[in-house]
């Protein structure tokens, strides 16, 4: 898994950057093994959901055209089976306690790799749906959010090399719709990336990059915030395993100001 | 009289056993209180001079066991006289990964009740070649703080010079500055990524 976070991380005025004891790699560890999502990087070893890989500020490539502000890229060391969702939720929970720790982040656009090569595709087939169960039950999480904080946004799936996503499209846009929850509400889609955000090229060696077949969804999401699109990714990732995808994806989230 | 001889000699006899008990005893303290220190001390000037910074002794159990399931490695170290006591630190590392064309690895320590501050971490990447480990790539090594923190990791990275599935692994060793600690090595688990150098 990957997380690329775009805006500006305001560090708080007590971290000097440069002479801070942590950074967002250790930090990022240290959460991991704190709530138990760490798997030990040592043969043999279980439990856990991610083994630690990187973690940085203005990266991966600094010298890229749009570095993210700060970024986390971890491994699944197993195969999830499709009755469980892929840890994005937790993922982007331990990314952002980090990121307050570190500062205060105006988030601009997130881009997330969905790991759907590691749901075990071998599994019966009638279970394809039940990695679903976890997002759609617990939206209830986020009833009785401000109703202010409903946030429009475009949601960006990239197959890559893989044009899977592209033909599944309309399946998905209706199911979309379709579902009894309002965390993210979806309007339309369309078979193009019309973001303005930057095609990271630098983590093409990650999934089957660099993005080529996109279909980006209009909608709303309940509030702009790192917990709500873990949710985001969680249901996105499991409903296009639903519908046929099995490699990585490059998800791409960013806000529309009204 | 007669009653006062066999007195007598059940005195000598009681005397005589006592002595033996009393023989037995001195015996034991002297082989408690100076033989079983000095073969102690002479044990930990064994190991100063003879492995130099490595214990060598029992500790490669804790090695074998370390390696076969722990998060990190637990090693041990003296800590330097007086109180000569054994310490403990974790060898750490993370699962070798790709990063921008590159395959990369960290390593660090995390000291638990060592007096040292410092260690010299070392980190190497092996790829599988025919199913033999084989190092790839320069060594990452640094002296560095324990904890892993900020400028406290040691990291090395490799070119990939093709996309062939291959599996990966790390090596850490950690050398804790001016104590003899375990010769041991972390082992991180295996990764197979679409990398090979």
């Amino acid at each position: 898994m990957f997380a690329g976070l775009y805006g500006e991380l305001k560090l708080h005025p007590w971290r000097d950057f440069g002479a801070a004891e942590s950074d967002a790699y250790s930090l990022f560890h240290s959460r991991s093994v704190a709530m138990g999502w760490l798997a030990k990087a040592t043969e043999g070893a279980t439990g856990g959901f991610w083994g630690m890989n990187d973690a940085g500020q203005w990266g991966p490539d600094p010298d890229a055209q749009y570095p993210y502000a700060v970024w986390f890229q971890v491994s699944i060391p197993r195969l999830i089976p499709p009755t469980q969702p892929l840890p994005l939720q937790p993922f982007l929970s331990c990314v952002g306690d980090v990121v307050a720790r570190m500062g205060t982040l105006h988030l601009d656009a997130i881009q997330i790799l969905l790991p759907v090569q590691s749901i075990n595709r071998s599994a019966d087939k009638s279970l394809r749906d039940e990695g679903l169960f976890a997002p759609i039950s617990s939206a209830g999480w986020f009833f009785d959010c401000n109703p202010h904080s409903i946030t429009r946004v475009q949601v960006v799936l990239d197959g890559g090399e893989n044009p899977v996503i592209r033909l599944a499209a309309p399946d998905l846009f209706q199911w979309l719709q379709k579902i009894k929850q309002n965390v993210f509400v979806c309007g339309s889609f369309s078979l193009t990336d019309d973001t303005n955000v930057g095609s990271p090229t630098f983590i093409d060696d990650l999934w089957v990059g660099p993005p080529q077949h996109p279909v980006t969804f209009y909608g709303t999401l309940i509030e702009w915030s790192l917990d709500a699109l873990g949710w985001l990714a969680t249901l996105l990732a499991g409903a296009s395993f639903k519908f046929g995808v099995t490699t990585p994806m490059l998800l791409t989230v960013s806000r529309v100001e009204d | 009289m007669k009653l006062e001889k066999q007195r007598f000699w059940v005195i000598v006899e009681s005397n005589a056993i006592s002595n033996v008990l009393v023989c037995i005893s001195l015996l034991f303290i002297i082989s408690t209180v100076l033989l079983v220190p000095h073969s102690v001390y002479a044990q930990e000037l064994e190991l100063e001079e003879d492995v130099n910074d490595a214990l060598v002794h029992k500790n490669h159990q804790d090695v074998a066991r370390s390696n076969g399931g722990l998060n990190g490695l637990v090693a041990t170290g003296i800590d330097p006289k007086p109180s000569g006591s054994i310490c403990h630190f974790r060898v750490e590392g993370d699962y070798v990964h790709t990063s921008m064309g590159d395959a990369s690895g960290h390593g660090w320590w995390v000291n638990t009740d060592c007096e040292a501050t410092q260690a010299v971490v070392t980190i190497r990447l092996q790829q599988s070649i025919n199913g033999n480990w084989v190092y790839v790539g320069l060594p990452g090594q640094k002296t560095v703080y324990s904890g892993g923190g900020a400028a406290n990791r040691a990291a090395t990275r490799v070119r990939c010079n093709s996309s062939a599935w291959t599996s990966w692994r790390s090596e850490v060793d950690v050398d804790v500055i001016g104590i003899p600690d375990t010769p041991g090595k972390l082992y991180t688990s295996v990764r197979s990524l679409n990398c090979r150098h």
